[in-house]
């Protein structure tokens, strides 16, 4: 049956193929995070303005469509911040909920000095010692990032 | 403006948010795939019994809920029976074309013989200045992880 099935799948035209797929396969909000230490071997993190609860996080966000994924990262770190930033390498991948999943590139800062944003307000270098609120999944993740750092 | 948009948006239940990412958010196909090279740096490529372009990387797709690092281990022992342990992440790439985010593993072989499946039908290694017919994207990228590593 799942073999008939593959032979009817490839003689399906190209725009139909990629209709179906949209369908039938799980579909993810992806978004793009920097990671970013200072000299201490602290991390970047930035405080939303528009969460209620753990407001701390990664500066990053949503990919757009037919943008690079790095792309994503330093425009999100770009719109949130002020900061120029530059990718060094994708650190890891990461699915947080079901549907989304987490692309966490290292990046280091090229110019530009903090300006707070409609979306973040504040900015702070932390170790894991002293984590402001994040959310408990970043937790587990940040203490991930920190262990791959040493 | 923006801002008092945020902060009106930030008093909504979380139930609200959630429901309304959904909706706008960019959502993607998430594919999973592996580079294997032999001891010669040849790659090893997949023929697929249901595309219109029979070789390919290895790949499949992200599951709901599941980690990409699991995702293509799976994926490979579905389609070949053989287990492959994952070296390290390459990076994450998305299409011009197709709302389509790839992440793209290094890995080896650790055991297991190929059998065919309904999707595969035959594996080889291939020199990567001699490929055989297959999507331009996936040629690019085999030739330029190639350069890096030998």
């Amino acid at each position: 049956m799942k073999s008939f099935l593959l032979q009817v799948w490839r003689i399906l035209p190209l725009w139909l193929q990629i209709v179906l797929s949209r369908v039938i396969r799980p579909l993810f909000q992806v978004f793009a995070a920097a990671v970013i230490f200072n000299e201490d071997k602290k991390i970047l993190l930035v405080k939303m303005t528009y969460q209620r609860f753990h407001p701390w996080g990664l500066p990053g966000g949503s990919l757009d469509y037919s943008e690079i994924p790095e792309d994503g990262a330093i425009r999100e770190v770009r719109e949130e911040t002020g900061l120029e930033v530059g990718v060094e390498k994708l650190l890891l991948v990461k699915t947080w909920s079901p549907d989304k999943v987490g692309l966490y590139y290292l990046c280091r800062i090229k110019a530009g000095t903090f300006q707070p944003s409609d979306e973040v307000s504040e900015y702070g270098y932390f170790s894991m010692d002293d984590l402001p609120d994040v959310r408990p999944f970043d937790v587990g993740l940040l203490d991930q990032i920190f262990q791959m750092m040493k | 403006m923006t801002r008092t948009l945020l902060r009106i948006w930030r008093i909504f239940p979380l139930w609200v948010h959630v429901l309304t990412a959904r909706i706008v958010r960019p959502k993607f196909l998430m594919a999973v795939a592996a580079l294997v090279f032999d001891e010669q740096g040849r790659i090893l490529l997949f023929k697929h019994t249901y595309r219109k372009l029979a070789w390919g990387i290895p790949a499949g797709g992200l599951e709901y809920g599941e980690q990409p690092k699991d995702a293509i281990v799976r994926e490979f022992l579905e389609e070949t029976e053989m287990t492959i342990e994952v070296q390290r992440l390459l990076l994450a790439d998305s299409s011009r074309h197709f709302k389509h985010v790839s992440l793209v593993y290094l890995c080896k072989i650790s055991a297991g013989e190929f059998k065919e499946s309904h999707e595969i039908c035959e594996i080889q290694y291939f020199d990567v200045d001699n490929l055989p017919p297959m999507l331009f994207d996936e040629k690019d990228l085999i030739r330029s992880v190639h350069k890096d590593l030998f």
